[in-house]
């Protein structure tokens, strides 16, 4: 009964010729394997700790070796190299790689002792600006901790209320609740956005040839029959088809890639699984648009990869939009996965109810309305083409 | 080695690039495109006003002193004021604002008796830059408040100011951020993404081309022109590719460093040295890896997502040391690995020459391994892609 539907005759027939196809095996078996696997394995250890440092104690004190226990106790750092000299702290970097050099002066006791203030000098290697913040963040934090005792001491003998102590060493307490990934863990950050750029790039780069490629192989007339001629059995018949390969990866991603690297997929699985729907499918129609317009496959396949290569740095994931220049935050919006990755962190990341994805979703909408610009665009650029029994029947 | 046969292959790898228009794009328009969309997206270098948005339950002066003072840091915008947490929460799910700050009722009471003060920060961490800016804000001002309280404390009991000062914080933290002053964004990422894009579209370019010729079966057809020699022949093939990137590296560190103020703190000369081997070693494994494609497309499909990968295996953005050691391998294995840490010491840095020999070396190597993998690659090739008959095709050069 199905083989009588047009839709379904080529859906089940671009199945077949994509399966045949050793491309779609490279884009949706071999290079998803490996991509996927390689930036899983790159971010696996999920959290930055124990950062190489290095520590000049240039007073040897008991002070000094106070503060290098708080130092050896932070799981932020690891000392790896105790230096003596100034010369050293320039090359430490670079002949030791640490990440930080801790340089305690002379007399640091003693002009504590002396009330004169001191100051501990952190010279970190900021080439690298995600050990540069986690520097920052831990070493103010220690220096803190050791400042306030110190300042207690000070406060203890001039006679102070012990029930002010806490107010005066600290009187705003900042209590932090971090949403989203509290654990700062990279893999749960960077894979599932990263994977799913790589995704969405897979589809879209698929679907740019699926028509051009049947003229290049003069296959369009095999579609033509199966289709019996109706450009909406061609086109449905092939979303489908598409569909079931870029779902299929979802599958991969979600089912084995995130297990295997420990990563939880948070948020209702409904709205995941409706936005991922929503972005294989405005992708599969932008290409198609793409594949209608260019008859040469290469070419849509060039514009294919120029316009997706940029879409993570664009998306505003890891440096935001609002940063960047109105001509690169102008591009940023006529790239799906912009629009997409903000939904998709409100319901992965913070689990936040459908409605809140309501813009990101119309936004997808109006892609796939591009789509079908695109879409008739190539209709009527290549209707000799796309009908060619009319043109047969002409004759 | 003849230099005229290998000018003549140049020549015929000129009118090859000229009739594809697919090559021709990646190796005249992409390049110039990216590092102007990527290089611009960082001009600004650093996020600034972050859209914070605050609960202020005590609404007195001492939080509004409190708020003010957050607001005047660089990183942080107050622009949303919630009445509610439920309605502050909204916000963040929205996203229409990274975080906000909680100000409970008796903030200034506690503060005024001395008691420690607590207040709610909310970040929403989904991404870290933001989130890391408003903690770092938030602390930095409480902090303050901190030396404050304690200096005034010291003050009341007959101190002199500059003594309670000191008293205060006894123990000062300065931490200088070497070779990134203001620590920010644009100028960690953007000398290595530059040489990204030099890289990839000098890959995929070079792909198309070697996966064109086993396409239309030109390869044995430019074996025979190179008089099966293997050093006529990828000079020829790749001296184009070497010559049209080593332009645009020039372009790069003379005109888009500056423009992007970037700095070079190294020998120039050394850099364009490196950059020299690097090149050598990528074509040589361009060249070497596109062999195994038969068709254009499916050289550019490949080499297109290879992009991410290759970036973030190199050790930019996350360590080294932190990947498995399979992963540095590969890792070690690719030329733009050596190539960044080079430019990281030399251009970023400023070191001597001793202190990145080691990465020299390392790119010698590897332009070694591509070399003798090219080799051998075209010595299976020659034996093994079918033999010129009569009804050969005619090279490019051919009219």
């Amino acid at each position: 009964m199905l083989g009588n539907w047009g839709i379904y005759r080529v859906f089940k027939r671009e199945l077949l010729r994509l399966a045949q196809q050793k491309s779609v095996r490279n884009l949706f078996i071999i290079v998803p394997l490996l991509a996927f696997f390689l930036l899983g394995a790159i971010y696996y250890k999920g959290a930055l700790r124990e950062l190489p440092i290095a520590v000049y104690d240039n007073d040897n004190s008991t002070l000094s070796r106070t503060y290098i226990r708080f130092l050896e106790a932070s799981p932020t750092f690891k000392i790896t190299h105790y230096i003596s000299s100034d010369e050293d702290i320039e090359n430490a970097f670079v002949k030791n790689n640490v990440e930080a050099v801790f340089y305690i002066p002379k007399d640091f006791y003693k002009n504590v002792l002396k009330k004169i203030p001191v100051q501990v000098k952190i010279y970190s290697n900021s080439t690298n600006i995600v050990f540069g913040n986690l520097v920052y963040r831990s070493a103010v934090q220690i220096s803190q901790l050791v400042s306030a005792s110190v300042a207690i001491k000070r406060m203890a003998p001039l006679g102070i209320d012990p029930s002010k102590i806490s107010g005066t060493l600290l009187p705003i307490q900042v209590n932090s609740r971090v949403l989203g990934n509290p654990q700062y863990n990279y893999s749960y950050y960077l894979i599932p956005g990263l994977s799913i750029v790589l995704l969405q790039m897979i589809v879209f780069i698929a679907a740019s040839r699926a028509f051009n490629n049947e003229w290049k192989n003069n296959s369009f007339q095999g579609l033509v029959a199966a289709s019996k001629g109706n450009f909406l059995s061609m086109l449905f018949g092939k979303y489908l088809a598409f569909l079931t390969y870029g779902l299929s990866l979802c599958g991969i991603v979600l089912a084995v890639l995130f297990p295997v690297f420990g990563i939880p997929i948070y948020g209702n699985i409904g709205s995941l699984m409706t936005l991922l729907f929503l972005l294989i499918t405005v992708n599969i129609f932008l290409g198609f648009g793409l594949s209608l317009l260019f008859k040469n496959e290469l070419i849509a396949l060039d514009l294919a990869i120029f316009y997706n290569s940029p879409a993570f740095v664009f998306s505003g994931f890891t440096f935001p939009i609002w940063a960047m220049p109105w001509f690169n935050r102008a591009y940023a919006d006529i790239i799906p996965f912009t629009h997409f990755l903000t939904g998709f962190l409100k319901v992965y990341q913070l689990d936040t109810p459908l409605h809140f994805i309501w813009p990101e979703i119309g936004k997808l909408l109006v892609f796939l309305l591009v789509g079908f610009l695109l879409i008739l665009g190539g209709l009527a650029l290549n209707r000799k083409l796309i009908f060619p029994v009319k043109k047969m029947e002409a004759i | 080695m003849n230099l005229k046969i290998i000018w003549k292959l140049i020549q015929k790898e000129a009118l090859l690039v000229l009739n594809d228009k697919s090559i021709l794009l990646v190796l005249f328009v992409a390049p110039f495109l990216y590092l102007f969309l990527i290089g611009t997206t960082y001009i600004k270098k650093d996020e600034e006003k972050v859209s914070v948005g605050v609960v202020d339950m005590d609404h007195t002066k001492s939080s509004r002193t409190f708020l003010n003072k957050l607001n005047a840091t660089q990183k942080v915008d107050l622009n949303h004021a919630y009445y509610s947490l439920p309605e502050a929460n909204t916000g963040i799910s929205a996203f229409d604002v990274q975080g906000y700050v909680y100000i409970p009722y008796g903030f200034e009471k506690k503060l005024k008796r001395k008691e420690t003060a607590p207040i709610g920060l909310v970040l929403n961490n989904t991404r870290f830059l933001p989130s890391n800016d408003i903690n770092k804000a938030v602390t930095l001002v409480s902090l303050d408040y901190a030396m404050t309280s304690r200096e005034k404390f010291f003050e009341s009991k007959a101190t002199l100011p500059k003594l309670a000062r000191s008293n205060a914080d006894p123990i000062s933290v300065q931490v200088n951020s070497v070779y990134n002053p203001t620590n920010n964004y644009g100028d960690f990422l953007l000398p290595f993404v530059l040489f990204l894009i030099l890289h990839q579209t000098l890959l995929i370019g070079l792909s198309e081309s070697v996966a064109s010729d086993r396409e239309k079966g030109l390869m044995k057809v430019g074996f025979k022109d190179s008089n099966n020699n293997f050093i006529n022949y990828i000079s020829g093939k790749i001296g184009l590719y070497l010559l049209l990137f080593l332009a645009y590296s020039f372009f790069v560190l003379l005109v888009v460093f500056p423009f992007f103020d970037l700095p070079i703190h190294g020998n120039l000369m050394a850099l364009i040295g490196g950059s020299v081997i690097f090149l050598l070693a990528t074509t040589l494994y361009g060249w070497f890896f596109a062999s195994f494609f038969n068709t254009e497309t499916g050289a550019m499909e490949v080499i297109a997502f290879t992009s991410y990968p290759v970036f973030l295996i190199t050790g930019v953005t996350w360590s080294i040391n932190e990947m498995p050691l399979i992963v540095q391998f590969i890792s070690n294995l690719i030329p733009l690995r050596p190539f960044f840490i080079f430019v990281k010491k030399l251009a970023i840095m400023g070191v001597d020459a001793p202190l990145y020999l080691n990465e020299i070396i390392h790119l010698l190597i590897l332009l070694l391994v591509g070399y003798v993998a090219a080799y051998f690659r075209f010595r299976y090739l020659q034996k093994r892609e079918p033999k010129l008959g009569n009804n050969r095709r005619a090279p490019l050069s051919t009219p």
